[in-house]
């Protein structure tokens, strides 16, 4: 068996979003409407169809599988191949299974490190399974990919820090305060921006939230979306004395929280440290506020250079990241060549075990009468030299596929041991 | 060699080992290393404890010498540092109490045949020590966690990101606890211990004061302490001061110990 590993697939860098969806193969993975089905040389097939990219795996003989996977696609979408492939990358052995290794380990998503894709993957694979459209080699290659997407977020820094603004304005709050199940948060307008870092917030466990907004059915309808409470706009500061966390996001056109304002809300609440995340344009909370001590505020400029230098910290880390992605590559090669010795291996083990069956009838057939301990030791010893005969041819060949640094001489020694023994 | 001195090397090599643990654990970013710090200084401390049982046993205290009351200094700091770190469910307090107690240990070795003041017995005598040390103790480990508060502060208040091993430090919630915890039990201990060392004094010598310069600096050490446990308890101050009194106090304490007791003529020689 020589099989080929084929992955084609477009992306966010090759294709639009316009291109993307008009491939995208999310309602053809399922057993009823699977798009590449496991004929005409295709032996195996997987489908990855996310917003940011749609990639299919093939595994058969030759370039006939990517050939016919690339029509199957095509027409399950109602295109040809001429329209899908100026967007297409496409990969073969090791470029494919390296690729497919630094997907799952997202060194190639759109934000670099997202966790999201490895949950993608295992979905798709799951698919897979159930269309029975896997077998040896996108086994043994899927669950390789789960292994190696862990063994990068554990071993590097890719995934450690925030690159969302929300995110990141979580991650500090964590910096600042204990446990975050012991502090209070209060949401001041009704942004998107701010209903996402609430969400993180509920996310990372805060106590109470509480949503304060100018027009209060809204604050009512976010607090009810978010899990808290609303309250008026007009106890604005006496809510700040309970609040610990603090995300600002109203229109209003000038600030509406000033120094002095923090000073009294300090003091009523006998300086217990608060985290002011202010995303408003223009800003909600005075900058001076910042001077306090036992206040951190932070704007929507400080919140973006954070992220922007986590994802420089990322971009650094990718590099010990591909470092594995190239080493676990190489050793997912292997096994795929060992698998060329298999078929002689088990033919060896077969021609031995017919020999030893036909020889042991011929002399239990002389020996006429014998008893069952008799009949059980000549079993174990034709047993026995079987194995001892086949050590050898099967020491040899894999002595050759380990010492050989060019995959013909593998090839070369399982052509000897072929006709050696008279083997198919 | 006695077999006290046998534990006494024991548990500074443990604690030496738990310092070079740490550094490497802090520093390389190694949850393995810390664990093995964490378990070096409690082996240390388990050494340290019987070293101390032994020497009550066999009444080696009555041998005084300056450095023979550092032995217990550091034995309290160390356990200071244990229980903190329980208590909080992190091992930083840890990982700054061993090379103190490292340090302190190495010096009381080191000060083993300097004479220091004849031993005077007695239930007021024990205590002042118990409860001075205990005091020094807890604002060493407080000192550690504040020097922490403030170097991790100052990057957040001016949002320059926190890198390398900083991005594991323990949150300024949990150090500024840590500062909570040992004015909390340091401050009455403190006051407890100078108050029975006064007591002693007018008991013995007849007088609460000798104009010993110790005396004086434990004194402006006691008036910090009770500065820090009533703005924290009365006033509700947090964070940034309580640190800074924090690191103020356990300097004050070291200058007491090693310059006063070294380089000034005292009564507390030892």
């Amino acid at each position: 068996m020589n099989s080929t590993i084929h992955l084609i697939g477009i992306n966010h860098r090759t294709a639009a979003v316009e291109v993307r969806e008009k491939f995208a193969l999310t309602n053809f993975c399922s057993p009823e409407t699977w798009a590449i089905p496991n004929s005409d040389g295709i032996r195996e097939s997987l489908i990855l169809s996310t917003c940011n990219r749609v990639e299919v795996l093939v595994v058969g003989d030759g370039d006939e599988p990517r050939r016919r996977a690339l029509q199957c696609w095509a027409s399950a979408r109602g295109r040809t191949v001429d329209e899908l492939e100026p967007y297409l990358y496409q990969y073969r052995n090791n470029e494919a299974v390296r690729h497919l290794f630094s997907v799952a380990s997202s060194l190639d998503s759109l934000v670099l490190g997202e966790p999201q894709i490895l949950g993608q993957l295992k979905a798709a694979y799951t698919k897979a399974r159930d269309c029975k459209s896997t077998s040896t080699i996108l086994n043994r290659l899927l669950h390789k990919a789960f292994s190696v997407a862990k063994r990068v977020r554990t071993e590097t820094g890719v995934a450690s820090s925030a690159v969302s603004i929300s995110y990141a304005a979580v991650e500090l709050a964590k910096r600042i305060f204990d446990d975050m199940g012991e502090h209070e948060a209060l949401i001041i307008g009704a942004g998107e921006m701010a209903e996402l870092a609430a969400m993180h917030l509920v996310q990372a466990g805060v106590k109470r939230i509480r949503v304060s907004n100018r027009t209060y059915a809204k604050a009512e309808e976010l607090a009810a979306s978010l899990g808290g409470e609303a309250v008026p706009f007009d106890q604005l500061f006496d809510q700040l004395v309970e609040t610990d966390i603090v995300i600002s996001s109203t229109g209003a056109p000038d600030a509406i929280i000033h120094e002095q304002d923090m000073r009294d809300v300090l003091k009523k609440r006998r300086n217990r440290p608060m985290f002011l995340i202010d995303i408003a344009m223009p800003r909600d909370i005075d900058p001076s506020v910042n001077t306090l001590d036992n206040i951190y505020l932070y704007d929507i400029d400080d919140l973006k250079e954070v992220v922007e230098e986590n994802l420089a910290g990322r971009r650094e880390e990718a590099v010990k990241a591909r470092a594995i992605v190239d080493e676990e590559t190489e050793s997912f090669r292997q096994w795929l060549d060992s698998l060329t010795l298999q078929p002689t291996i088990v033919a060896l083990g077969e021609r031995g075990r017919r020999i030893m069956e036909e020889e042991l009838a011929k002399t239990l057939h002389r020996l006429g009468n014998v008893d069952d301990a008799t009949r059980e030791a000549l079993e174990v010893m034709a047993q026995s030299l079987v194995k001892r005969f086949n050590h050898e041819p099967i020491a040899f060949l894999k002595n050759r596929f380990h010492e050989a640094d060019r995959p013909e001489a593998t090839l070369e020694a399982v052509s000897t041991v072929q006709r050696m023994f008279g083997l198919k | 060699m006695e077999w006290t001195d046998i534990l006494t090397y024991l548990c500074l090599a443990f604690y030496g080992l738990a310092t070079v643990a740490s550094l490497i654990g802090l520093l390389g970013r190694s949850p393995r290393a810390k664990k093995l710090a964490v378990m070096f200084c409690s082996t240390g401390f388990a050494a340290h404890t019987a070293w101390l049982v032994a020497s009550l046993i066999d009444g080696s205290f009555s041998a005084v010498s300056r450095g023979f009351y550092l032995m217990p200094l550091s034995w309290v700091l160390a356990g200071a540092g244990l229980f903190m770190a329980r208590r909080q469910r992190q091992d930083i307090a840890l990982h700054f109490v061993s090379p103190w107690a490292f340090f302190l240990g190495s010096c009381a070795v080191g000060f083993a045949e300097t004479p220091g003041a004849p031993l005077i017995a007695g239930p007021l005598f024990v205590m002042h020590l118990i409860a001075v040390f205990i005091g020094v103790g807890v604002m060493a480990v407080a000192a550690g966690a504040g020097t922490i508060f403030l170097v991790q502060e100052k990057s957040i208040k001016s949002k320059t990101a926190l890198e390398g091993f900083r991005r594991d430090l323990p949150s300024l919630g949990t150090l500024d606890k840590v500062n909570d915890m040992a004015t909390k039990v340091g401050f009455p201990c403190y006051a407890v211990g100078v108050l029975c060392g006064f007591l002693w004094a007018r008991i013995h010598w007849g007088s609460f004061g000798s104009g010993d310069l110790k005396v004086w600096i434990s004194l402006v050490i006691l008036a910090i302490y009770a500065l820090l446990f009533h703005q924290r308890q009365a006033l509700g101050w947090r964070g940034r001061k309580p640190a800074i009194l924090a690191i103020v106090i356990f300097a004050a304490s070291l200058f007491s110990m090693f310059v006063v007791n070294t380089a000034f003529p005292t009564q507390h020689g030892f």
